[in-house]
């Protein structure tokens, strides 16, 4: 068994189904298997699930869209970070 | 051709398409991007029979039971937990008016009931400000991809032509429909237009004017952590609601109560701080968990924050449009509705009559428990 996403179990095979039953869009394939929306937010899948697309025969594919923070950030940190920095330009 | 051509690929275009397909009528069905690229897709999957107009109740009340079979139907996990909804009261005032409504609930069958303070805190929630709330059993969270692509799968297994990556340009009415898109030329008895805020430019083709505008709604994903969190803890009054999925995401929403009318879309982070500390008054776990991802998407709201249901300017011109922030959660309703309305049926007419374009000619009262 080939696995495309490890954080959502996506396997190769999964892909195919989709991509048969007309998922052929990679935002669309994405929502449609969860791939790329699990906790690396597609940095592990994103290009495996492109190139395979590629393979299928499906034109210009891109990368999905990124959605912030692209890295999953501690809430605790974000807020002391941004207060950090209010403060830099105060100065 | 097919008799209904749907124009929207959101989760109440897949259902209308899903139901007209099981009756056996044929349907065509376009969509500009694919299947829940709108608002369908920024939404937070909330499911809740607590409005405060009565006509809302009963078409909420019926969805909110369709979603209880639609697993089975559609032959997919749809992610469905209910865990209750529960609307926090900030203020004496803000009671009062919740026991009222649920007093309206409950004359017609939707079981919302009083929590005290100490209710809330058996919830796992902290009360922080809050002096009671209201909680109905029967509300919940579903994943509203799911049940797109289940209702997408199953419609076109049963014969339904569904068209993605395609944008109509024109439409023209002579006896029948013509649907100009950008690939293709499309003839039709009924023309449904289910395109979200976009409804308003689909309309305008036909010389139709829809009162919906756009506006801005924010929105987050937490990483997965142990279940916590049974209920879907909104607020009308600090405009936020917070559920954790099946999957066990927080995903939460909070808007500031005065805004305008935009298509602009992006992602703020004024908006991820904001909501962290709303919720953490409530929520304390919240402080240790990371953030995943933060998008935003648009309420196509009308003037009463109430859908349009129902022909507009033509008599098979059909809207289901306007939802105001409820799209995903009446779709299982909507989806019969219309797709009764076209054949024919007189089933859901008096439920559906209260939702008519024409209301706007009268005057209408709107709906309060709008939230996010």
């Amino acid at each position: 068994m080939k696995i495309v996403c490890r954080c959502e179990d996506v396997t190769y095979d999964d892909v195919l189904d989709a991509i048969k039953k007309g998922y052929t869009d990679i935002e669309e394939l994405k929502r449609y298997l969860r791939c790329s929306m699990g906790t690396c937010q597609g940095r592990g899948c994103n290009r495996l699930l492109r190139q395979i697309l590629l393979e299928q025969g499906v034109k210009e594919v891109p990368f999905t869209k990124n959605r912030p923070p692209v890295k999953p950030v501690s809430f605790f940190l974000l807020e002391d970070e941004v207060e950090e920095r209010e403060g830099d330009e105060n100065e | 051709m097919s008799k209904t051509v749907i124009i929207g690929g959101g989760v109440n275009g897949a259902s209308i398409a899903y139901n007209l397909a099981k009756l056996g009528e044929s349907v065509t069905l376009i969509e500009r991007g694919y299947i829940t690229d709108g608002a369908t897709g920024k939404c937070g999957g909330g499911i809740r029979t607590q409005f405060t107009t009565e006509e809302t109740c009963r078409i909420a009340l019926e969805s909110s039971k369709l979603f209880d079979s639609l697993a089975e139907e559609l032959a997919c996990d749809i992610e469905l937990r209910k865990g209750g909804y529960l609307i926090l009261a900030h203020s004496d005032k803000e009671l009062e008016e919740f026991k009222e409504n649920v007093r309206m609930q409950n004359s017609i069958g939707v079981p919302s009931r009083i929590l005290t303070v100490k209710e809330i805190e058996a919830f796992g929630v902290e009360p922080y400000d809050a002096v009671g709330a209201s909680f109905c059993k029967m509300d919940g969270v579903a994943n509203p991809f799911k049940v797109s692509f289940g209702y997408r799968d199953r419609a076109k297994e049963l014969g339904a032509d569904i068209r993605t990556h395609e944008e109509v340009r024109k439409i023209s009415y002579n006896g029948g429909f013509e649907i100009l898109t950008d690939k293709n030329n499309y003839g039709a008895d009924f023309v449904v237009n289910a395109a979200g805020y976009e409804s308003k430019k689909i309309a305008d083709m036909l010389g139709v004017s829809l009162p919906i505008e756009p506006y801005k709604h924010e929105i987050f994903a937490t990483e997965a952590m142990d279940h916590f969190l049974d209920p879907m803890l909104m607020s009308f009054s600090k405009n936020f609601y917070i559920s954790q999925t099946v999957r066990g995401e927080l995903v939460g929403g909070y808007s500031p109560l005065e805004a305008e009318p935009t298509e602009d879309l992006t992602p703020t982070l004024s908006f991820a701080i904001r909501a962290k500390k709303l919720f953490e008054e409530h929520l304390p776990q919240i402080k240790s968990l990371r953030l995943l991802r933060q998008w935003a998407g648009a309420y196509d709201m009308t003037p009463d924050a109430l859908p349009i249901l129902g022909p507009a300017g033509y008599e098979r011109f059909i809207q289901a449009n306007g939802f105001s922030g409820h799209g995903f959660m009446l779709s299982p309703f909507v989806g019969r509705a219309i797709a009764s309305m076209i054949t024919g049926s007189e089933r859901y007419r008096d439920l559906v009559s209260s939702f008519s374009f024409e209301r706007f000619k009268r005057g209408v009262k709107r709906e309060k428990g709008v939230v996010g």
